[in-house]
């Protein structure tokens, strides 16, 4: 393992990685302030970019976006109480208030300080649980990885934002779009309509274009136009010092430690950690009271747990091939654009790329602090701005990054036609990653649930054959049914909250 | 007192109404997109001299549609249950309002939004089909142009300026840097 990691630092020895990392790291601050704009559409609009990029220099330049989108979102919420990120939104409550004392600068600090301590303790414990998962991940077979597939997609189902039932329409619907072309096995072709690029299938990248980058524009467009005050005129950044983060010790620690296991379940992200670790801090605080009134455990914690999801997350995304949330669900797809087959074998065949991953989470780390420290007065200068600026950029990289796919109109086509239908999903509420999870973990599913049943000679027992099979088969089925049965509960409240609607007096 | 309480209970069951209305077109058309997935693979012939397998080419994509369309017809009975639910609600308060105008429908929606949607749309594809008949820089500082000002921004020499920065920053980018095809 620690032969890797060095070899992980070497690959970022290189002077071009190391300003791939700080630039991404840069660049998602600035993305991770802008409210509206989010971690997810930052990495797949920057996905063009990477196309003639070695795998390693690529997932570098993502991991810097990844990393610097965590804090960016804090700034917002601090100095707008509009959180540019939702895993954002817990700091509002104390960061808000704290600014408007006139304690901008300290509270600055403080999101500053919790999402570095918070990512290092992530990546501590990624570093050591990551080479240990893959050990005993690799002994999967076929039927496992088709298995863990859709297990995975279940709970992201389960966590993601809305209902359950919702979270698997979008999943049902990304794996049916994911079967459009040649199948896997024997190469028959599927849902084509004699259109010959479909042959190849729907190209992912322009499917990520539509739903994580056009959706979201077509989403956004009725914030253009709106400017935003800030609550101080100057901004500064002032560290806590090593004295008080001694006395607040506990805070940063809930926080880290509750980031870095939520976060490592599949589809949860930060956003349901932040606010699980901030009620926790709450309720171990001798000062409850002091909670919301801009308590500075009320910063650390969120953001420590904010930051040190992108460790947790990456739990899942090396060892199984699973995202924790919505931009490592485009890294996986990233993985993929440049010939790596992410899963359980990525380890094993991709030793060297996983490390380097991992080495460049510290680094983005280091960095985001860094960068904060210096340069804060001018990231958060993107706040004032309105977003019709910004906009057309973006629809240009896009449509860039669509077209440069295959230097031909069609992925640019699927990229629209799939922004308009995720635009029309997003407005319906239904959580997006579910469908772009499940275009991504679609073949990767059909390929091995096929291949298992030739090994075994058609038979469907060998998805019960293990103890680990049937363990991962009734997770999945009871998943399902409790997920359903509380959706058709809430159903039920929803109705008595509708009829007692109309009895307001 | 009392009428004030009465109309902001009955404008939120018709923000509700309105809304659910809306999420059942869109879940005929997620069953229309499952069933038709489902069926029409069954149909497909395997091509080639393959071997009978139970898992075919068909097995996976045929569940896949049939489970988005059996989910969401348990989504669509929660959602006729739901408006059912609103419309009893509505006639206990005496309303018979119609939920079918363009306003209660898409609140959100304004017609320079719309205008701005459609212009994007429409903006992204010419862009791309432009990409073979004109120079990156050219097509790029063009569309930049268009799109700033279709969102707002004023017809200003500031605008174009802007517009040349990002088509430059752009082309160097993309064509001096990473040598894409463009």
């Amino acid at each position: 393992m620690i032969e890797g990691l060095i070899g992980g630092f070497g690959y970022l020895a290189d002077p071009t990685n190391l300003l791939l990392i700080l630039a991404g790291t840069a660049l998602g601050i600035l993305v991770g302030a802008l409210p509206g704009l989010s971690s997810p559409m930052a990495i797949t609009v920057l996905l063009p970019l990477t196309y003639p990029f070695d795998p390693i220099p690529a997932l570098v330049l993502l991991m810097g976006v990844y990393v610097g989108t965590k804090l960016g979102g804090s700034f917002s919420a601090i100095l707008l109480r509009t959180p540019g990120t939702p895993a954002a939104a817990c700091t509002a409550l104390d960061g808000f208030p704290m600014a408007e004392q006139g304690k901008a600068a300290e509270a600055l600090g403080y999101a500053t300080v919790g999402s570095t301590i918070g990512g290092l303790i992530s990546w501590c414990i990624a570093v050591t649980s990551i080479p240990l998962l893959a050990a005993v991940a690799i002994e999967a077979k076929n039927a496992d990885i088709a298995l863990i597939g859709i297990l995975g997609l279940v709970l992201v189902s389960a966590f993601a934002r809305g209902s359950m039932l919702k979270g698997l329409i979008g999943v049902m619907l990304g794996l049916l779009i994911a079967t459009v072309g040649l199948d896997p096995i024997d190469a028959t072709d599927r849902f084509t309509f004699g259109i010959p690029q479909m042959m190849e299938g729907i190209p992912f990248t322009a499917a990520l274009i539509g739903f994580f980058g056009i959706a979201v524009v077509l989403s956004d467009l009725q914030l253009v136009g709106r400017k935003s005050e800030l609550i101080a005129d100057k901004v500064s950044l002032t560290l806590p010092g090593l004295k008080e983060l001694k006395q607040r010790w506990q805070a940063i620690v809930t926080g880290g430690t509750y980031g870095v296991f939520i976060g490592a379940v599949p589809g949860v992200g930060a956003e349901s950690a932040t606010w699980l670790a901030y009620a926790t801090a709450k309720n171990r605080s001798k000062t409850p009271e002091n909670f919301g009134k801009g308590e500075p455990d009320g910063i650390l914690t969120p953001e420590a747990c904010n930051n040190a999801t992108t460790g947790g997350t990456m739990i899942p995304m090396l060892t199984l091939g699973l995202p924790g949330d919505g931009s490592t669900a485009v890294m996986l797809g990233a993985l993929v654009l440049h010939g790596i087959e992410p899963g359980v074998l990525l380890m094993s065949q991709s030793g060297d790329l996983v490390y380097a991953i991992l080495a460049s989470l510290l680094v983005a780390t280091v960095f985001m602090f860094m960068l904060a420290l210096g340069a804060i007065k001018y990231f958060v200068l993107v706040l004032r701005q309105d977003r019709s600026f910004l906009f057309p950029f973006v629809l240009v990289l896009a449509s860039v990054g669509a077209y440069a796919i295959s230097n031909t109109l069609f992925p640019v086509l699927v990229a629209i036609s799939l922004g308009i239908i995720g635009y029309v999903m997003e407005t319906r509420r239904f959580p997006l990653v579910t469908v772009v999870l499940g275009i991504i973990l679609g073949p990767i599913i059909e390929y091995n649930a096929r291949v298992a049943m030739v090994i075994a000679g058609n038979d469907w027992m060998v998805f019960l054959g293990t103890w680990p099979r049937i363990i991962l088969v009734a997770l999945t089925v009871l998943l399902v049914v409790r997920e359903i049965q509380k959706s058709l509960q809430q159903q039920k409240q929803r109705r008595e909250e509708i009829m007692s609607t109309a009895s307001y007096d | 007192m009392e009428t004030d309480t009465r109309e902001s209970a009955v404008n939120e069951l018709m923000s509700t109404k309105a809304a659910r209305t809306k999420d059942i077109a869109l879940a005929m058309v997620l069953i229309g997109v499952g069933l038709y997935g489902g069926i029409t693979v069954l149909s497909t012939k395997a091509t080639g001299f393959v071997d009978e397998q139970t898992m075919d080419h068909t097995t996976l994509p045929s569940i896949w549609g049939f489970l988005l369309a059996g989910l969401t017809a348990l989504w669509l009975v929660q959602l006729i249950v739901e408006l059912r639910a609103v419309n009893t609600s509505l006639s206990a308060l005496g309303h018979t309002a119609n939920v079918f105008s363009v306003e209660r429908m898409f609140p959100e929606l304004s017609t320079t939004l719309i205008g701005r949607m459609i212009a994007a749309v429409l903006s992204i594809i010419v862009y791309a089909v432009m990409f073979e008949e004109l120079p990156f820089f050219v097509i790029t500082g063009v569309f930049l142009f268009v799109m700033l000002l279709v969102f707002g921004r004023p017809l200003h020499w500031k605008t174009a300026g802007l517009a040349a920065i990002g088509c430059a920053v752009f082309h160097v980018m993309f064509v001096t840097f990473l040598n894409l095809p463009l």
